[in-house]
């Protein structure tokens, strides 16, 4: 049997086959960056981007250059370093990871999250291993931001950056100073050049607040009060948060800005539009000046220039300044010191230069600006200025949240859907019901809570009940093995969701009181039902879409099979190579495709075509319409094959009867192939319905949920709940109750599962 | 009277065949095309799907400078081996709830099906308390005896119905052989299913291959990444270089478009043979 040499095969390759090794083990390898031999091992959890495994070459080669240099001088110990992916994912794996005791001896992160760290005190103070004289050259604000009362810095800054204006010299004369300048000027380009006059990042994620908090600030406004308390939706601040939005919904009302704007959920979709010559000005980040010059020829670029961001009074100025950090988790005083001076080595000021050089970021060290004069001339003198009013996020462990909620509340008020006004309200109410439900956290149960077994206790008893019951004589070994894995690994985790839903568990935390609190507000929340409805019609028009084009392909197929047209191999494997395709991927391929400035290959076509450009991404609807598709795309080939197989299985007879009766296409169908077909159908519905309501992984790369909240499905809502917003006992709330929804879809498909089998397929009555 | 005349003309079948091929292959000759691209000609106007320089530079530094080749031999792995585990925990209980009769059996085919709704994404905090527990995280052991278990519900369900699918003259005449219950099972249904046991197999082995979310959470050490995890990894906080990014997924993906090539007509048969009782 072919099928037992194969498992033979690959059994024999997994034992046979070792890890990679060779005689002469290099300095830095891409996992082993040291002496393999030596003593104390770190873990490191870096960034693509800031690491040897950078994806840009320039950067690879410095950071294989100043870790080979490293490891030189400390043959005492090696890194075992890991690629992150990036933000989100990259946050909630390092909570989950404190929460599990496992975190890494060093990582690189987002520098405001730091308090999420600092509040569990698992982030380790860097200062006995930093002397005072080399953190007193750094930036001052990268060591207070850093720093607890007590005077310990938690972080060593890699490098910062801000935002700034970007606009074209030729058609920009005198950059815009105020937001009135900017509407003006913005608007009367898109008219004239039929070009976008003024870009910005307004899809779901964080630098859509990030970037725009520069407005609010020159204002005077604050996110926060000093006990960390927000307070941006309250008397002067509110009416400059109302400023803002108003002005951003004006970008749109005035034509300066396209409603693509709401799709814009990285920077690279900004570069692409100055690298396709389809835009005037951008609000980006100091960064993407290396890739601008990188995406055009040199004459193209020449005539790109930064300015300060427009303010609402133009005698104001602010930008917003992050960056990312190093901190260390090492605890033991040997490891933690290692690991310190490890990062103190990479960032001296040689290498920080280095570095800088090649990433394009802006150093934090004074002496780099003052020792390397290309930090002192040019863009970066150009930076720096601007720099010079650059204030970073609140180091509050809400801002996360608050985040969140703004990132919603600007594709409101973008796209029209609410007034600048509610937008802001609604934003508020939330922030302020999360920050009542986080200050009201009842203490965390010490101790033995006997309620944490129960869930091991039922899934147990059940398991015991179901697959071993007492009198009969049940087969058990032949289930034991089952039991076993879905006992523990399926039904366990049920329970144990069900536990967590009366919790106020948060990710990286458990064992807060129980509480009915996570139900009632996620019934009452407002987003709850239309988040259910846009779920329904995902799942309904994905579900149809896919059996009625599976099936139409398949009977292709199969008639062309029998008239033994070529080709057929080749179109089901090209239908199949889209379902192989990992989520993650479709979803960053479509929205390459779907992107909505010129170099988007879709609207390219459509506009050729005459149709377009559309919205594809930007407009709910057509997002909605998008999301279907690429989800169809990519599951399409499931029903296909599977129907496929179940139209082998009519006997040939049966066709030849039909063609000698000269029977219509219709009554071929119907006496023919239904019959035939519907049981297979019918398991494919109740298949790919499960499939579609778990599909989370393609949708969030390509709109995240957005615009606003219309292409968010019930599984992306509970994603986000339990890894952005790490509210785990929100999530599972949420989870229970849709279990409880899909109670009759359950009873449904099992009817349809167990019902009496369909009768084969009727002979033709001649 | 001849072929065409009974089936009429072939032309609209092959330019049919031929219009699902390209629609189907746009999005994945787009990845080929930005993955022979420059930098430079990522973001060009027009878009041109067949580059104007074309280069293979892309393909080198994905092979020796990003850890492609080894999140394959991850995937593997780690897809071979939950498919054998699955199989072997799932066969046994799929054949006896075929064939015996106890009054469970109802309820364990619903609670089955009824697991299967729930989407992994929801278990995820669960499942990594647990695995942490057994001292499991960042183990492909972990995540294998996960995902053998979040699939057996399904494989039991399917394999049930290919075990229905044996008709029972064929268990009588064993019985009056004097065969038992584990003869009965490898030595007759067994091979019989042979061809759907291939189909279940390709199945199990294309979901634990694409999955991400699981593999994300349980792993940490960049040596044990799978595909999808190291994939998503080369994406940057600030920017990402899109043309390396194709290469790399070229790279992870046509090993699994070769096995599909190798592999469809097994699956097609096997789904053929039963996938459903009829």
């Amino acid at each position: 049997m072919t099928l037992s040499r194969i498992v033979i095969l690959g059994v024999l390759a997994i034992l046979a086959l070792p890890h990679s090794g060779s005689a002469q083990p290099p300095l830095v390898t891409p996992i082993r960056v040291g002496n393999p031999d030596a003593p104390v091992t770190l873990t490191v959890w870096a960034q693509q981007d800031y690491s040897h495994l950078a994806s840009r070459p320039a950067i690879a080669q410095v950071f294989t250059d100043v870790f080979t240099e490293w490891a030189q001088a400390t043959p005492g110990v090696n890194l075992r370093v890991s690629v992150m992916p990036a933000l989100e994912q990259h946050k909630a794996k390092l909570l989950l990871a404190a929460s599990a005791g496992r975190l890494p001896d060093v990582a690189s992160i987002d520098s405001f999250w730091l308090p999420l760290f600092l509040e569990s005190g698992a982030v380790q103070p860097l200062d006995e291993f930093w002397p005072a004289e080399d953190r007193n050259d750094f930036l001052p604000f990268t060591i207070s931001t850093l720093s607890d009362p007590a005077g310990h810095v938690y972080g060593m800054w890699h490098e910062t950056d801000c935002r700034v204006l970007y606009y074209r010299k030729d058609l920009v004369p005198q950059p815009p100073r105020s937001w009135a300048e900017l509407l003006e000027l913005a608007s009367r380009i898109s008219r004239e050049q039929k070009i976008a006059g003024y870009l910005y990042n307004a899809g779901r994620w964080e630098a859509t607040v990030f970037d725009h908090l520069a407005m609010f600030w020159a204002q005077g406004g604050s996110l926060v009060d000093q006990a960390g308390r927000p307070v941006f939706g309250e008397g002067e601040h509110r009416a400059r948060m109302v400023n803002l939005f108003t002005f951003l919904r004006d970008t749109i009302q005035t034509g300066a800005s396209p409603r693509s704007v709401l799709a814009s959920m990285d920077y690279q979709q900004l570069t692409s539009a100055a690298a396709a010559r389809d835009v005037a000005m951008f609000l980006g980040g100091n960064w993407q000046l290396a890739d601008l010059k990188a995406n055009l020829p040199p004459e193209e670029f020449a005539k790109w220039d930064v300015a300060p961001i427009p303010q609402r009074d133009p005698s104001t100025s602010s930008t917003g300044t992050g960056g990312w950090i190093w901190v260390v988790f090492a605890k033991d005083p040997e490891r933690r010191k290692a690991a310190v001076e490890f990062i103190r080595r990479v960032e001296a000021p040689a290498n920080a230069a280095r570095i800088s050089e090649a990433t394009g970021h802006l150093p934090v060290r004074r002496s780099v600006y003052e020792q390397f004069p290309t930090f002192r001339e040019g863009w970066y003198a150009r930076f720096g200025e601007i720099v010079a009013s650059g204030q970073a996020r609140p180091a509050v462990p809400m801002y996360p949240a608050i985040s969140t909620e703004l990132q919603l509340a600007i594709g409101y008020a973008v796209s029209g859907d609410r007034t600048p006004e509610d937008a802001v309200d609604d934003a508020y109410g939330n922030v302020l019901q999360l920050w009542e439900r986080r200050s009201s956290v009842p203490a965390a149960h010490t101790g033995l809570d006997p309620l944490s077994w129960l869930p091991v206790l039922l899934a147990a008893g059940l398991t015991a009940w179901l697959f071993f019951p007492g009198r009969e004589p049940a087969p058990r070994a032949w289930l034991a093995p089952a039991a076993a894995l879905t006992g523990v690994f399926v039904l366990y985790p049920i329970f144990e969701l069900i536990r967590l839903s009366f919790t106020r568990a948060t990710t990286g935390s458990r064992g807060a009181g129980y509480t009915l609190a996570s139900f009632t507000q996620l019934l009452a929340d407002p987003n709850f039902w239309p988040m259910m409805g846009v779920t329904c019609l995902f799942v309904i028009a994905s579900v149809v879409l896919q059996l009625g084009l599976g099936f139409g392909m398949a009977y292709l197929m199969d008639a062309a099979r029998r008239r033994r047209v070529p080709g057929g191999l080749v179109a089901r494997v090209a239908v199949v190579s889209a379902w192989v395709v990992p989520g993650v991927l479709v979803g960053v391929l479509w929205k390459i495709l779907l992107m909505e400035n010129r170099s988007g290959l879709v609207n390219y076509w459509l506009t050729s075509a005459g149709i377009g450009p559309l919205p594809l991404l930007s407009s709910g609807g057509l997002a909605v319409v998008s999301v279907i598709m690429a989800n169809t795309w990519r599951g399409c080939a499931f029903s296909m094959v599977l129907q496929y197989a179940g139209l082998q299985r009519i006997p040939r007879e049966l066709h030849e009867a039909a063609d000698l009766e000269g029977a219509s296409m219709a009554q071929r169908l119907r006496v023919v192939v239904l019959p035939a077909v519907a049981p297979v159908i019918a398991l494919n519905a109740v298949l790919i319905t499960l499939y579609t309501f778990n599909t989370f992984d393609l949708i969030l790369p390509l709109t995240g949920g957005g615009p606003a909240r219309q292409t968010e499905v019930a599984s992306l809502f509970m994603y986000r709940l339990a890894f952005y917003d790490l509210d785990a006992g929100m999530a599972a709330a949420a989870a229970v109750v849709m279990l409880t929804l899909n109670v009759p879809l359950i009873w449904i498909a099992t009817r349809l599962a167990s019902g009496r089998p369909m009768r084969r397929a009727a002979p033709v009555n001649a | 009277m001849n072929k065409s005349a009974r089936y009429g003309p072939r032309w609209p079948y092959i330019a049919a065949l031929a219009a699902i091929t390209l629609v189907f292959l746009v999005p994945q000759l787009w990845l080929l095309s930005l993955s022979l691209k420059e930098k430079a000609a990522v973001y060009q106007y027009p878009p041109r799907l067949i580059p104007d320089n074309p280069t293979i530079e892309n393909y080198w530094f994905a092979l020796a400078r990003t850890q492609v080749p080894w999140y394959l031999w991850n995937s593997f792995k780690v897809a071979f081996l939950s498919t054998l585990l699955t199989l072997l925990a799932s066969l046994p209980a799929a054949y006896a709830l075929s064939r015996e009769k106890f009054r469970a059996r109802g309820p364990i085919m619903g609670g089955l099906l009824a697991m299967q709704m729930l989407s992994p994404v929801v278990l995820l905090v669960p499942i990594y308390g647990l695995v942490q527990g057994l001292g499991l995280v960042d183990t492909h052991a972990g995540l294998i005896l996960v995902y053998a278990s979040l699939q057996v519900p399904f494989t039991i369900w399917l394999m049930k119905s290919f075990f229905d699918g044996l008709p029972p003259a064929l268990f009588d005449a064993a019985r009056v052989d004097g065969a038992g219950r584990w003869l009965t099972f490898r030595a007759i249904a067994l091979p019989l299913v042979g061809p759907g046991l291939a189909a279940a197999a390709i199945l199990n082995l294309a979901s634990y291959w694409a999955e991400f979310s699981l593999a994300l959470v349980l792993l940490d050490a960049q040596e044990r990444f799978t595909v999808p995890v190291g994939l998503f990894s080369l994406q940057g906080a600030y920017e990402t270089e899109w043309h390396i990014v194709a290469a790399a997924s070229i790279v992870g993906l046509v090993p699994v478009i070769g096995a599909f090539v190798l592999l469809q007509r097994h699956f097609i048969a096997g789904l053929t043979a039963g996938s459903v009782k009829g």
